[in-house]
């Protein structure tokens, strides 16, 4: 029997007459290569055979400790189905009315080529450091060669910089976004900060936790993701969760470093923050809490994602996340004080 | 009306589970349901109470096989996969076991992303075929095509139960019907009462209630978002109110306007041409689905070529629009594109085979029951607050009334089945203080407090968690993580004096629903924490205390300190 072949209608496919030595961000325009002879150029899109934007690898979407999680085997990059083909340009486009922002494609991109100047768009524009040739598998496994390699070279600036506005705006969508994107773009933001992240598939109630990850330095935790107002429903579940992955899969309390992801901070009197520290009083249990905005931020920045003891845990006593991402990414945060409840709680 | 099923709709599970069942059994003749349930539940895509992989096989494998979940779950993916064309049945005579078929092996085997592949499938839905039996309905229709005519047609907006007035209830090649159908829809617009009486008068016309008619837009609004044909839109101007309506997308409009004027092959029409001209077809409108979805079909041009000669009468220079899987039995398929599927191996998987843990997991569901013997004095001492007397007063009234104990709880119960937390924190705290507990609540609403009731105990207190009826009937998961956080805060903050052994309750109108669920998670916390945490319900509570209040009969106090899991007290016979 014979299976035809997709030919992805690819017509061109570019790839690079040198590798550069570094890549740097810019927000608002295209990434600049450096060459090792002092060159700089913005590259355009490869018009990669297996578009990095588009797709995850399989390997980031499963935790080593729990091979056995009941997994969402969906590899699409963006969380909202914002990106796609298309045929026309042979480059991905960005549906900018569905885009978050989150400045995933952009750091999967191996060149840069992706970047944030108020919408997310595409640099089309082939480069005179690169040279595009038509379709065949030979310049596919070119390509690929030079994408494994480019993935190696130091990366530097800031994709995107951050401002009041452009969270308003990023925000207003996250409010009304499905609920089944939650846990996607949680994940994703986790996989594009170097760990390995597993989510419940959609539908399936009886896998109690809405995700788990492992770190680059192999922190593994259970992850609640809290979109509403009820974060008390994420520490409560974060317990239920330590408990499943023991007795189902072995991981000891000790052994786990959870994670709350939500989009807002809650505020200071909520219970949440109490509780918080008397779940780290009686049972020693680090429950970190981060917020999407400051994932983003991170992302935007080209950090990694590694929690421990210390660095996300905010409780009763400090809810201030601010100083730890400013640390991170080593400068001021350009964000008013409490805006959305990021970075610290909004009341 | 075309009855589309209710299934799962989730396009990225849709091509997990293909993928995998194709993986797993693309070397076997054929594949049953059994088959496909072990695939599914071994690549992990379904679990059963939160296990994955052989243990959700077990835990789901029970007797009644429309009770098994796995089985259940597979039977799901096996009818949209044949809507879809993907999976065939192997013989001509029954629907099981399946086969795959030609394009279901392209999904199967595609490396990127085939959602173009998925759109064609879709478009491909099309009734009567040769696969459908014996269907409720007789509309013929290539229902998606239809309906993104239907949807430009009627100004791009329509409300869902209008796809059910229109293109699911018309033979969409006779013009004359489509037109009217459209005369009828406009006429029903503007005015909310015509179009709710039109869909009451269709559905008592095909025999059904209202609900199960509009499950039926379910899955053609899915495949067509899914597709990013239509997207959902809040409208005020079809019916004057505002409205969750569809809005055709213009991709949507763009695919309507290439498929317009394709040559549209239906069964009745393949049915009555010659042999060759049938073969052609079938290999034309299979190259031309992959064709569309990007595939390099450049081996077959030649044979194409020939076909379209052959075909030229029936079709003309029009690009073809028929999908073969999806309309016509496999054997003519596969004879005409010269494949053999259905050969290999037999069918492997059994879930039989697989031992069921059903009892392991009803085991586990076992209730405590509490013999209410112990001669025992109602705590009349601690009963001093409003509440507390005017409870007192009640069973005194109904004593006196001639009611056995029994037909007192039962008539309490009744009557406190609609409280709300106002009623019903105070009811605990009054039934534990019968039992000789110094228990208060907390009042609704004072978020300082945590839990919802405490019984205060120089060594042991027990912080209770409370669901009255108006919140929860039955209690949950929830319920159960809530008690486990009342007992972290109470050790945490030490506002009252406890013990890690003593336990943390949840009290409810009802047990839980699941209870198997509930008994494993209490088991996990145990396990991890150390914590036990008991569940009692009302039934019980108003039980023993009225059996204290009325018989003087109790139960030994000292195991509600150390109660793990649900309890149950009942009093017997209908003693007075």
């Amino acid at each position: 029997m014979h299976v035809f072949s997709e030919t992805e209608n690819r017509r061109f496919m570019s790839t690079l007459q040198e590798l550069p030595s570094h890549i740097e961000y810019c927000s608002g325009a295209p990434a600049k290569a450096h060459y090792s002879n002092g060159k700089t150029c913005s590259l355009g899109c490869l018009g990669c055979k297996n578009p990095k934007c588009m797709t995850l690898d399989p390997v980031d979407i499963v935790c080593d400790e729990v091979v056995n999680f009941p997994n969402d085997h969906s590899l699409n990059a963006c969380p909202v189905d914002a990106i796609s083909w298309d045929n026309k340009s042979d480059t991905p486009i960005i549906n900018a009315e569905k885009c978050i922002n989150c400045g995933i494609c952009i750091r999967r991109c191996p060149v840069g080529a992706i970047y944030f100047d108020d919408i997310v768009k595409v640099n089309r524009t082939i480069s005179p450091c690169q040279t595009q040739h038509a379709a065949n598998n030979k310049i596919a496994v070119i390509q690929s060669q030079q994408i494994e390699m480019l993935d190696k070279i130091e990366k530097s600036g800031i994709a995107i910089m951050e401002s009041d506005n452009l969270f308003d705006s990023i925000y207003e969508k996250l409010l009304v976004v499905t609920s089944s994107s939650h846990n996607i773009i949680a994940r994703n933001l986790l996989i594009s900060l170097g760990c390995k992240s597993a989510m419940r598939r959609i539908g399936d109630v009886y896998t109690r936790m809405d995700a788990i990850y492992t770190s680059v330095d192999e922190c593994f935790g259970a992850v609640e993701v809290e979109f509403g107002r009820d974060t008390l429903d994420a520490s409560r579940g974060i317990l239920d969760d330590i408990a499943v992955l023991y007795t189902r899969y072995g991981i000891d309390k000790d052994e786990n470093m959870p994670l709350v992801i939500c989009l807002q901070l809650p505020n200071a009197r909520q219970g949440y923050w109490q509780v918080v520290k008397d779940v780290k009083n009686v049972e020693d249990i680090t429950i970190s809490t981060i917020t999407i905005g400051a994932l983003m931020l991170l992302n935007w920045n080209g950090c990694l994602l590694i929690p421990d003891d210390v660095t996300y845990y905010l409780d009763y006593d400090n809810m201030d996340l601010r100083s730890t991402i400013a640390w991170h990414i080593n400068r001021k945060i350009e964000v008013s004080n409490k805006h959305l409840g990021i970075f610290e709680p909004m009341k | 009306m075309i009855r589309f099923r209710n299934p799962g709709t989730q396009y990225s599970t849709q091509i997990q589970v293909i993928k995998e069942l194709y993986t797993a059994l693309g070397s076997q003749a054929y594949f049953t349901l059994d088959d496909m349930a072990v695939v599914i539940a071994q690549s992990r895509l379904m679990t059963a109470y939160g296990y994955a992989g052989d243990d959700a096989i077990r835990l789901s494998n029970t007797d009644q096989e429309s009770m098994n979940s796995a089985k259940m779950n597979a039977k799901m993916y096996a009818e949209v996969f044949r809507m879809l064309g993907w999976v065939t049945p192997y013989s001509t005579d029954s629907s099981y076991p399946l086969v795959f078929t030609y394009i279901g092996i392209h999904v199967a085997l595609s490396t990127g992303d085939c959602s173009r592949l998925y759109e064609q499938c879709v478009l491909g839905i099309n009734n009567p075929t040769q696969l459908t039996d014996n269907m409720s309905y007789t509309e013929k229709v290539r229902f998606f095509k239809c309906a993104l005519r239907t949807f430009i047609d009627l100004g791009g907006i329509m409300y869902k139960h209008e796809l059910c007035l229109g293109p699911m209830s018309i033979n969409d090649e006779n013009e004359n019907e489509y037109q009217s159908m459209l005369k009828t829809i406009r006429k029903i617009r503007g005015d909310k009462q015509r179009l709710v009486t039109a869909f009451s008068d269709l559905a008592a016309s095909l025999g059904m209630k209202l609900d199960p008619v509009d499950n039926c837009t379910r899955l053609p609004i899915a495949f067509m978002k899914t597709c990013n044909w239509v997207e959902s839109v809040t409208d005020r101007t079809l019916y004057g109110r505002s409205m969750s309506c569809l809005r055709i997308t213009d991709h949507g409009r763009e695919v309507y306007n290439e498929i317009k004027n394709m040559c549209d092959i239906r069964l009745e029409k393949y049915e009555n041409l010659d042999e060759n001209i049938q073969n052609a077809l079938i290999r034309l409108g299979t190259y031309a689905m992959l064709q569309r979805s990007g595939y390099d079909i450049s081996s077959v041009e030649e044979r194409i070529k020939d076909d379209r000669k052959t075909c030229a009468k029936v079709i003309g220079d029009k690009e073809i629009l028929f999908s073969p899987c999806q309309t016509i039995r496999r054997q003519r398929v596969e004879s005409a594109l010269g494949i053999h599927l259905g050969v290999g191996s037999q069918s492997q998987h059994n879930i039989d085979t697989f031992d069921s843990t059903v009892s392991e997991r009803e085991a586990l569901a076992q209730t405590h029951i509490w013999d209410l013997n112990i001669p025992e004095e109602a705590a009349t001492e601690l009963l001093t607050d409003t509440e507390d007397l005017a409870f007192l007063n009640r069973v005194i009234d109904l004593k006196k009334s001639g009611h056995s104990s029994a037909e007192i709880v039962s008539i309490l119960f009744e009557f406190y089945s609609n409280a709300t937390q106002t009623t019903f924190y105070p009811l605990i705290a009054t039934l534990f203080k019968v039992m000789g507990f110094h228990c208060s609540f907390s009042r609704p609403g004072d978020n300082g407090a945590r839990w919802d009731a405490i019984i205060d105990d120089p060594i042991r207190s027990i912080p209770i968690e409370i669901k009255s009826p108006t919140e929860e009937q039955h209690l949950s998961i929830k319920a159960i993580r809530q008690a486990l956080e009342n007992k972290i805060i109470l050790l945490s903050r030490k506002t009252h004096t406890t013990t890690p052994e003593t336990t943390t309750l949840a009290v409810g109108y009802f047990m839980p629903n699941e209870r198997a669920e509930v008994s494993r998670l209490i088991s996990d916390i145990k396990a991890t924490y150390g914590y036990k945490i008991g569940i009692i319900d009302l039934y019980s509570l108003l039980s023993i205390a009225i059996s204290i209040l009325v018989e003087e009969q109790g139960f030994d106090k000292e195991k509600l300190y150390v109660l793990e899991g649900m309890m149950n007290a009942r009093i017997l016979g209908n003693r007075k």
